[in-house]
């Protein structure tokens, strides 16, 4: 056992003795998950004693990778000399023989990929699931929408230094994943953000191919991006995760955007997007014609800002100190939109601009919005220079107000306007509203809110399972008009955010080292970075559950999400938010463990064997398997249960179960299983359906019962349609009943009933075709 | 003082002061030369967009909208002064090479749009619906103005989702009770002692 060392000899004796319970009494438990410090390091072994991750030295490279994968090992890879992969424990004692093996040790970090690892591997627990399930996202491919990929001329790093470290896949990549991005579209300049969110997704997800398009360029570009990436003969991505916003994106209306988001989304395409980092920046109000001028242009009426009842004001204080910035990235009213194929655009123009004490406009924005069709206005924005002194007091101003005014058209029954910036404050009228707006709202999406890694269960002892950030997005937008423009009689709200991930993640380039982690890597900071963590996760349950369309992949992560139920707000206050599903943090904080991935049906087939249907399935891993339940339908009927297999509880391994049917009438036959855990919750797979057709032309059973009491059936099938006959004869050869006569379809049983009439006796049916005639004979007592 | 409602009383007719105040702002010269520079730029730009009477969204070129007519402008004039490499200082315009990233909306067939932003010099032509996104040549602004199936054309503003480190925001120093947070605070020395403990585990299995 020398060349596996004491360490490997010690668990493989201790699995030889007691299996694999002996091993999890040695290294069970799950405490140690959850402690913050050491949570990105990991015993090697997995938590069913089955299997352990080692690094193994060869003394034949050319050899040692097949020698092992021969005794079992998964996830394999392999750089110069060195193997790294898991092994099952069983298999140490043949792997210590194999003269191909210099050297192996147990892996102690194998918890993240490349240079930089993450902590949303660590906050999801993707670490467990990937490990317990031997799951990494293979066979999936996740890619990013953002600014760029690699056009950054000021970033750290490089695709080519990222692929070097490990850190992205690619030709060079010392871990062997070499498949390189597929970069569709890199044709804007960015700053290289959807790079760092490819990062974050390898971390999770190391075994998914990725690919990336810009999302700048125009909201039709972006259009195009999502459909080339979502293309199966173009970029052929099972997932899709994006970070970006257009000003001009509706509020009230579903854009062009969420109306490809829905549409991949049904084409098969799980779809990510970041909830937004505006929290409840956002005011909103009706529309108040306050009957005074405007201040852009003297034809225009201005938007009153007191409540009904009040003193007319047409003017919003706000203080932007000096060196701050004042933005509103959109201000829009409740008009349909032009962007949106079919339908009217905005009849009203509205305008928007940011005043001194003075009145003197230092920041507009004025569109002919109504001739445009758009119901926007925006970016408007300022930044306080210090050199602005309109009341010439000597002292440089910081109060400056906000103006809507309308220019053209009726009066929208609301206006709404979300605001960003820095050092800067509403001074009044600041109602703080919802501000998740566009292709994040679509249904087919998941809007993912943001928690820092430093608020998560596994970093902060004081958080279970999460705090939100103070900037994540709130929901409650609701949708006023369809797609022709026309108002919706009972406004549409929809559940957004979906979902909450990890943000202010490592990488190797992309933000500025956080105060909060012990290294010195730069953070990703943002519901941009949380997204992502979505998407990853999303890409280990679609490889754990072939066949899972969206749908059922945002229902695992929903059902499973740990509800939030605190957030910070921008002063740094720690405020509750309600319990459940809530505009905040949606169904709560995503998990990854193999409890949340569940029983993985990696295969489910039937066929007819003689005149039986025999069901195989496989399950890639269970968790809390109880067994699965065998349900069967006939034709139009109801689902019965005609079966029940036990299942492994919850093992690693794949393991393949198979039932036998009792003989099957000839027909149409429907088959599912029915999945049960231990706790008593239960899931249904898809449906198989089988069509037991004749072997031969025709089939008629016995007559039963028989003798014949009172009354008895006797079944009738054809191969072929044809015309059909049923008679009954007395033994003088008289016909007394006829039972049937005219045309019968293929394979679609008929049952007579007989008896009734008849006195006691024997006799004989005759059922005839134009192919075939039979004869059963019966005997009637009475 | 500041005058919290400019349209009614006791304030004076502000809100007719205020255009004035706008009207002298794009149209007064300053003794800055740079200065009277971009204030000629902005009024030309605005009498594009206005027409000569300074009032209505009617101008002569008006469908390019006020951004891109500036942006015409300036891009005019840096090219009139030799070697002056032009970087627009209008946020969010995204130029390069004498480009300038366009969302067109047509009046109603996005595919005549598209042939005739084409035919302008449109490249990189994106359609979704009604919206035609590309890159178009900026001094073919003049003529994008004049196309009639063109119903209007925005910058498009786009952000990604991304923020600086957490400033107001630290690690929450008690448990989720619904309390004030404290302070930042550094991280817990125990976590650098306790990594570098496993660290020099791993590093003394690994060798």
């Amino acid at each position: 056992m020398a060349p596996i060392g004491a360490d490997l000899a010690t668990l493989y004796y201790q699995h030889e003795a007691g299996g694999a319970p002996a091993v999890r009494r040695l290294f069970g438990g799950t405490k140690r998950l959850h402690q913050a410090p050491e949570a990105r390091y990991r015993a090697p072994v997995s938590r069913d004693g089955r299997s352990v991750t080692v690094t193994a030295v060869a003394a034949d490279p050319g050899r040692l990778r097949a020698d092992l994968q021969a005794l079992g090992l998964a996830q394999g890879a392999q750089v110069g000399a060195v193997v790294s992969g898991r092994l099952p424990i069983a298999a140490l004692g043949d792997a210590a023989r194999l003269s191909s093996l210099r050297g192996m040790v147990p892996a102690y970090a194998q918890t993240h990929v490349g240079r930089v690892g993450s902590e949303a591997d660590t906050a999801h627990r993707a670490f467990e699931g990937r490990a317990d399930l031997d799951v990494d996202g293979r066979g999936q491919k996740v890619c990013a929408l953002s600014d760029s990929y690699n056009r950054s001329s000021t970033a750290a790093t490089s695709a080519r230094d990222d692929i070097a470290s490990g850190d992205l896949p690619g030709p060079s990549n010392p871990a062997g994943r070499t498949t390189p991005v597929d970069v569709l579209d890199d044709s804007e300049p960015g700053s290289d953000e959807g790079r760092a969110m490819l990062q974050l997704i390898h971390d999770i997800a190391p075994g998914s191919e990725l690919g990336f398009h810009t999302a700048f360029g125009g909201i039709a570009t972006f259009v195009q991006g999502i459909r080339a990436l979502a293309d199966p003969n173009d970029g052929n991505c099972d997932i899709l995760v994006d970070d970006v916003r257009y000003n001009t994106e509706p509020f009230f209306q579903d854009g062009p955007l969420t109306n490809v988001v829905d549409s991949v989304a049904d084409e098969g395409v799980a779809y990510f997007s970041s909830a937004g980092n505006d929290g409840q920046n956002a005011y909103g109000a009706e529309f108040r014609d306050s009957g005074n001028q405007g201040v852009i242009s003297s034809g225009a009426v201005a938007h009153d800002f007191a409540p009904s009842g009040g003193a007319v004001d047409t003017l919003q204080r706000i203080t932007v100190r000096r060196g701050g910035t004042f933005r509103i990235f959109t201000l829009q009213w409740t008009d349909p939109s032009a962007l949106v194929d079919g339908s009217v655009g905005a009849d009203t123009d509205l305008d928007v601009a940011l005043v001194n004490d003075t009145l003197g406009i230092v920041a507009q924005s004025a569109r002919d919005s109504d001739a445009l069709g758009l119901p926007v206005e925006g970016v408007l924005e300022y930044t306080n220079t210090g050199a602005i002194d309109a009341n010439e007091d000597g002292v440089a101003d910081s109060t400056y107000h906000l103006v809507i005014e309308k220019a053209a058209g009726p009066d929208p029954d609301g206006v709404k306007y979300i605001h960003s910036g820095f050092n800067y404050e509403i001074k009044e009228y600041d109602p703080h509203g919802p501000t998740i707006y566009g292709h994040p709202m679509a249904e087919g999406a998941m809007a993912v809110a943001a928690a820092p890694f430093f608020n998560t269960a596994a970093y902060n002892p004081n958080v279970d399972p999460a705090v939100l950030e103070p900037f994540s997005s709130k929901g409650g937008i609701k949708i006023r008009f369809d797609q022709t423009g026309t108002p919706i009689l009972a406004p549409e709200a929809r559940e957004k955010p979906d979902l909450t991930g990890t943000d202010g993640i490592d990488n190797t380039f992309f933000g500025t080292d956080s105060a909060y982690d012990p290294d010195t890597h730069p953070n990703f900071f943002g519901t941009s970075a949380a997204a992502p963590n979505g998407a990853a996760i999303a890409a280990l349950i679609r490889e754990a559950n072939p066949g899972f369309g969206p749908a059922e992949v945002y229902a695992q992560l929903e059902a499973s999400a740990q509800d939030v139920t605190a957030r910070q707000t921008r002063s740094g206050d720690l405020v509750s938010v309600p319990s459940g599903v809530d505009f905040w943090s949606g169904h709560g904080f995503m998990q990854a463990t193999a409890a949340t991935l569940p029983v993985t049906l990696a295969d489910f087939g039937a066929v007819v064997e003689q005149k039986r249907a025999v069901l195989t399935w496989t399950t890639a891993g269970e968790t809390n398997n109880a067994g699965f339940g065998i349900e069967h339908k006939h034709g139009d009927g109801a689902f019965e249960s005609i079966g029940y297999e036990e299942g492994a509880g919850t093992t690693a391994d794949s393991r393949t179960y198979r039932h036998r049917t009792a003989p099957l009438a000839p027909g149409v036959h429907t088959f599912r299983l029915r999945q049960e855990d231990l706790d008593g919750t239960a899931t249904y797979s898809k449906e198989i359906t089988l069509n037991r057709t004749l072997s031969t032309t025709h089939s008629v059973s016995a007559v039963a019962p028989n003798p014949v009491a009172d009354e008895a059936a006797v079944s009738v099938v054809v191969g072929e349609p044809q015309d059909v006959r049923a008679e009954i004869y007395n033994v003088l050869g008289q016909q007394v009943a006829l039972l049937h006569e005219g045309p019968m379809s293929a394979n679609d049983p008929t049952t007579f009933t007989l008896g009734d009439n008849l006195q006691s006796g024997v006799y004989f049916l005759r059922v005839s075709g134009t192919s075939f005639t039979a004869t059963r004979q019966f005997v009637r007592v009475r | 003082m500041p005058c919290s409602s400019p349209c009614s009383s006791p304030c004076s007719s502000p809100c007719s002061t205020g255009l004035l105040v706008l009207l002298a702002t794009v149209l007064v010269p300053t003794p800055s030369p740079a200065q009277s520079l971009s204030d000629s730029l902005r009024a030309e730009a605005l009498r594009d967009f206005h027409g000569p009477d300074h009032t209505g969204k009617d101008g002569p070129l008006a469908k390019a909208g006020l951004d891109l007519l500036l942006l015409y402008h300036k891009y005019r004039a840096a090219r009139q002064e030799d070697g002056t490499p032009f970087s627009p200082s209008m946020a969010g315009a995204r130029v390069a090479d004498g480009y300038v990233t366009i969302d067109a909306i047509a009046t109603t067939s996005a595919t005549q749009l598209r042939a005739d932003l084409t035919a302008l010099g449109l490249t990189d032509a994106a359609t979704a619906g009604r919206v035609v996104s590309g890159r178009l040549p900026i001094e073919k602004v003049p003529a994008l103005a004049q196309v009639e199936s063109l119903r209007g054309v925005v910058l498009p503003r786009a952000d990604t989702q991304t923020r600086g480190p957490p400033q107001p925001a630290p690690p929450v120093s008690a448990p989720n009770a619904g309390s004030a947070a404290s302070s930042p605070s550094a991280p817990d020395a125990n976590i650098f002692l306790y990594l570098g403990g496993v660290l020099g585990l791993f590093l003394l299995t690994e060798l």
